[in-house]
């Protein structure tokens, strides 16, 4: 087969006020008809850039300052302004990361599809438009035509934007983390569908993701990035299974796998950060953070990528090092936990008020149920997890146990006293102090006017010792922030100047001033890269083992759930719909739904063949099973009418369906995929 | 900007920290800035700068550039003899006393009872809100001429009257603001652990909204500088013989068209420094965006 598209030596620059900042250093890659790439790295290595610069779209700032770009032998860099534009769009898509600013919003779905044929007979426009949504699997292409962008969900509108990237069968189809917003429900059904347009049309796909698990799923060969370089390339198996390069192997090894716990198996985060643009070390450039440096080899001696293969590795000690043995842990983690019921809540409802819409509603308001009778019980030292998609709940009972937002009805005792009905504000100091709360977005936890230290001592101030001096304040702020892992002059900056991943330790810090008993985290790593992901779990573990925190972990990410909780809560549209203890609850019998998340989870390995694709939710939940409108198991009209037992099969593993275990347990035929 | 020597990535802070050196990159910015400090001399150094007394007649009518014995008159005199160069050059004082103060004070009073409807929302932002809808339907003009009929012409009352006209914009400005900031995790951090509402509002919310404030600050200080300036034009302004831009337009207008030079300079003087509040406004705005 011949090159599609090939890379060679591209280097890409970005003006900025401090002179030109190198993004991407020498990138070759080359892409033959219909092959499927995965381009991978943490958020800055250049992927993104690598993307944009195949599509000849780097903007005002970024500049091609070596290498060229060929498709089918042609230098795009060459092409007139009007075979540029057939060459995007014709020959070369992309779908962008999100979907809602890639659509127009006063347009419908229909009129932007129909754009791309201004001059054609609009009948046959129109049978077009519903062949291209029909090929992206939409159920109902005519409602969704004539539906605005806020008028679909997340998934739909990706879908509309594939179909649209589609219409004119372009020969690469560049995705730039077309998934990462959507739920992992919705992201198996995308994923599922790019395998299926592309085996369709034979058209080559670009990955460009931070998932590993997803790039697995839907990729050939794989490239690493790393600081503007490619670092390590391959067969994915062979890269997943036997990487070659420290960096891949770390990114690996920052992964929770299926059979590991934290009480086992500890994460292995990579030390250290991505060097800033301007700031790269001389030699290999992720030697700073490499645990297998040699000094005075890898900080001075410029690696470069060596062809063989298996694939081709930028490092002098690839052939010398062994990664299959991963670094020793360090202790035989112990959690210590008691049978002491630190917070327990029963019946916990909280409905809010929609905006009144005409003037029947003046009178009688619509009110939307964000918990509808949630039961949770979490003990000290305990990790319980609350999972669910967006939109399930599980971020408004977290804010109900933290005094944020008062429930409607039912209780919530912490620590022995009800405080379901107590907002923050009116609970006792004490009591404050106890419960704190991690949240999920770096981005706006800490206040950006105000520097870590003082946002650090007025925690102490009102959650530890009001009464410490000037002097000793200064010692404790000190003292949190090394317990989590930074060093002292942080103090000093202010949140703009931290990474995503500091920020979030900051935030930690900021919470433990108080010595909390229990610590609520709302997906307090959902926004960081793997590496910075497992250095924040790996920190909030090191916290519960050493004051036997209870930690009521937040997370729609099943994987990293699997490997820390204790026992997990898994809610769909503000119920519970099961519980029980980790090992439980990941084995069958499994809910439907929780079945359909599992499923949903993409894995570095073990097979991953079959997978559950829900519908997007949309439907309200009538009297019965809030779930059954989606559910891939449903057995008939008691589903639709009577509210699910609660059954019990072991423990305190339960679940609500009508199904029993033992229907349960019987793993049903999924429908494979076709084939890969 | 560095701190420790570290890159921070970000060179204007989101929150808006505007610098001189950030104020470099925006040459209407600068030029705005450069007018405004040009009259704050000027206000300042009045009684070295002024050739003449502005309220003593010398002689009546005389054109720009005219050389007497009693020295040169650049801008002419007006039709009491009076230097206008002089009086351009006091009245500076009036405009540059009133404008900040008035406006200081609507931003005091907007600031607090903007966070407050912002933050707690509920009955209170709709009691709120509802006044100042009130008072926002009312023409600036019609406004400022109601209360000062009503309460007479002194410095004072004109602070008053712009204070009660200015309030309600700036109150909303900070609404919508403080809605959007309260939302944030920082604040919920606040919440969690026991901070007053009060301390929220000011030491939270009120830092990081101030970019925006701070771009409207100056186009109100552009707009108050106007209304105290039609308010003298009215003969609403502040009581004579002391110079005042507004004022003096105001005793000329009959002579307008016959010596154009005497309400020329004063409306020049008047709009040089809208001129720059607005230039420097728009500078902010755009710095704020990169």
């Amino acid at each position: 087969m011949s090159a599609l598209l090939s890379i060679r030596d591209l280097t890409v620059h970005y003006r900025t006020r401090r002179g030109p900042i190198p993004a991407v250093d020498r990138f070759s890659l080359e892409i033959r008809e219909g092959d499927s790439v995965g381009l991978v790295g943490e958020s800055g290595c250049g992927k993104s850039t690598v993307a944009l610069a195949i599509m000849r779209y780097l903007g005002t700032n970024g500049r091609v300052a070596g290498g060229q770009i060929l498709f089918r032998g042609r230098d795009i860099a060459t092409l007139s302004p009007r075979a540029l534009r057939d060459y995007r769009g014709g020959e070369v898509a992309m779908v962008y990361q999100e979907p809602t600013s890639a659509l127009n919003p006063s347009m419908t779905a229909g009129q932007q599809l129909a754009e791309t044929f201004r001059d054609s007979d609009p009948r046959s426009v129109r049978a077009t438009v519903r062949e291209a949504l029909a090929e992206v699997q939409i159920g109902d292409p005519e409602r969704v035509a004539a539906a605005y962008p806020h008028q679909l969900s997340g998934g739909q509108q990706q879908r509309v934007v594939i179909a649209m990237a589609l219409l004119s069968r372009p020969k690469l189809l560049v995705l730039d983390e077309p998934t990462t917003s959507l739920d992992a429900t919705i992201e198996a059904g995308i994923i599922d569908l790019v395998g299926v347009l592309q085996r369709r049309h034979g058209m080559a796909v670009l990955y460009v993701s931070h998932n590993l698990g997803l790039i697995r799923q839907t990729c050939r060969r794989l490239v690493v990035m790393y600081a503007g370089q490619a670092i390590e390339t391959g067969d994915t198996e062979r890269l997943l299974v036997r990487p070659r390069h420290p960096y891949t192997a770390g990114l690996l090894a920052c992964l929770p796998r299926p059979n590991s716990h934290k009480q086992r198996n500890p994460l292995h985060p990579i030390v250290g950060q991505l060097p800033p643009p301007h700031a790269l070390p001389p030699a290999c450039r992720f030697a700073p953070r490499c645990a297998f440096a040699s000094p005075g080899r890898c900080d001075t001696l410029a690696p470069s990528l060596v062809e063989s293969d298996a694939g081709s590795v930028r490092c002098i000690r690839a052939t010398e090092i062994d990664l299959s043995i991963p670094p020793p842990s360090p202790e035989e983690p112990n959690y210590p936990t008691t049978n002491d019921v630190v917070i327990a809540a029963r019946g916990v409802r909280k409905t809010f008020a929609l905006p009144i819409r005409g003037f029947a509603e003046l009178f009688r308001r619509r009110r939307l149920t964000a918990n509808d009778g949630v039961d949770i019980v979490a003990r000290h030292g305990e990790t319980v997890a609350v999972v669910g998609e967006s939109g399930s709940g599980k971020t408004t009972l977290a804010r109900l146990i933290a005094g944020l937002d008062t429930a409607s009805t039912g209780e919530i005792v912490v620590l022995g006293e009800d405080v379901a009905r107590t907002p923050v504000a009116d609970r006792r100091a004490a009591l404050r102090s106890t419960l704190q709360m991690v949240f999920q977005d770096p981005n706006d936890t800490l206040n950006p006017s105000h520097s870590v230290a003082r946002q650090i001592s007025r925690a102490i101030r009102k959650l530890g010792s009001p009464t410490l001096t000037a002097s000793a304040r200064r010692a404790e702020v000190a003292r949190l922030l090394s317990l989590v892992r930074l060093p002292p002059d942080v103090a000093s900056r202010l949140p703009d100047q931290l990474s995503g991943g500091q920020r979030q330790r900051v935030s930690i810090a900021r919470a433990l001033a108080g010595s909390p008993q229990v610590l609520l985290a709302d997906e307090p790593a959902s926004a960081l890269d793997v590496s910075v992901q497992a250095a924040v779990i790996d920190l909030l573990l090191d916290v519960q083992r050493r004051a036997g925190t209870t930690l009521v972990y937040i997370s729609h990410d099943l994987a990293m759930v699997r490997y820390l909780a204790d026992r997990v809560y898994v809610m769909y549209r503000g119920r519970v719909v099961e519980s029980g203890p980790v090992g439980a609850l990941f084995a069958p019998p499994y809910h439907p739904y929780t079945e359909a998340l599992l499923s949903a989870i993409p894995s570095v390995d073990g097979p991953s063949d079959q997978r559950i694709v829900l519908s997007p939710a949309g439907q309200a939940p009538g009297r019965g099973c809030p779930f059954a409108p989606r559910c891939p198991r449903r057995t008939g009209e008691i589903c639709d009418t009577t509210p699910p037992p609660v059954q019990c099969p072991e423990g305190d593993h339960m679940f609500s369906c009508h199904l029993t275990p033992d229907d349960l347990g019987r793993r049903q035929a999924m429908p494979s995929r076709e084939g890969r | 900007m560095t701190v420790n020597g570290a890159p921070t990535g970000y060179d204007v802070p989101a929150a808006g920290g505007l610098g001189l050196r950030h104020l470099a990159r925006s040459p209407a910015a600068l030029i705005g800035l450069a007018i405004i400090v040009f009259w704050v001399i000027v206000a300042i150094a009045a009684p070295w700068l002024a050739p003449h007394p502005p309220n003593t007649p010398l002689q009546a009518l005389l054109p720009p550039g005219s050389e007497t014995a009693r020295g040169a008159f650049w801008l002419g005199t007006d039709q009491l003899g009076r230097d206008i160069l002089s009086r351009v050059i006091w009245g500076s004082r009036r405009v540059l006393l009133y404008a900040p103060l008035a406006t200081a004070f609507a931003y005091a009073i907007g600031i607090t009872i903007g966070l407050m409807a912002g933050y707690w929302r509920g009955w209170i932002d709709q009691a709120l809100s509802r006044v100042s809808d009130v008072v926002l339907a009312f023409p600036v003009l019609v406004l400022y001429i109601l209360i000062i009929t009503t309460i007479g012409a002194s410095g004072l009352n004109i602070v008053i009257a712009v204070v009660f006209a200015s309030t309600p914009g700036v109150m909303r400005i900070v609404r919508g603001l403080t809605l959007d900031a309260r939302g944030r995790n920082y604040v919920a951090a606040a919440q969690m652990r026991g901070e007053h509402p009060l301390a929220i509002m000011f030491v939270e919310i009120l830092p990081n909204v101030r970019g925006p404030l701070i771009v409207d600050a100056c186009l109100r200080m552009g707009y108050v500088t106007i209304g105290i300036g039609v308010l003298g034009f009215l003969g609403l302004g502040l009581p004579p013989p002391d110079p005042d831009w507004g004022g003096m337009v105001h005793e000329a207008r009959a002579l307008a068209f016959v010596f154009p030079h005497i309400v020329l300079f004063p409306c020049a003087a008047i709009s040089s420094l809208v001129l720059g509040f607005n230039l420097l406004a728009d500078g902010l705005r755009e710095l704020g965006r990169q």
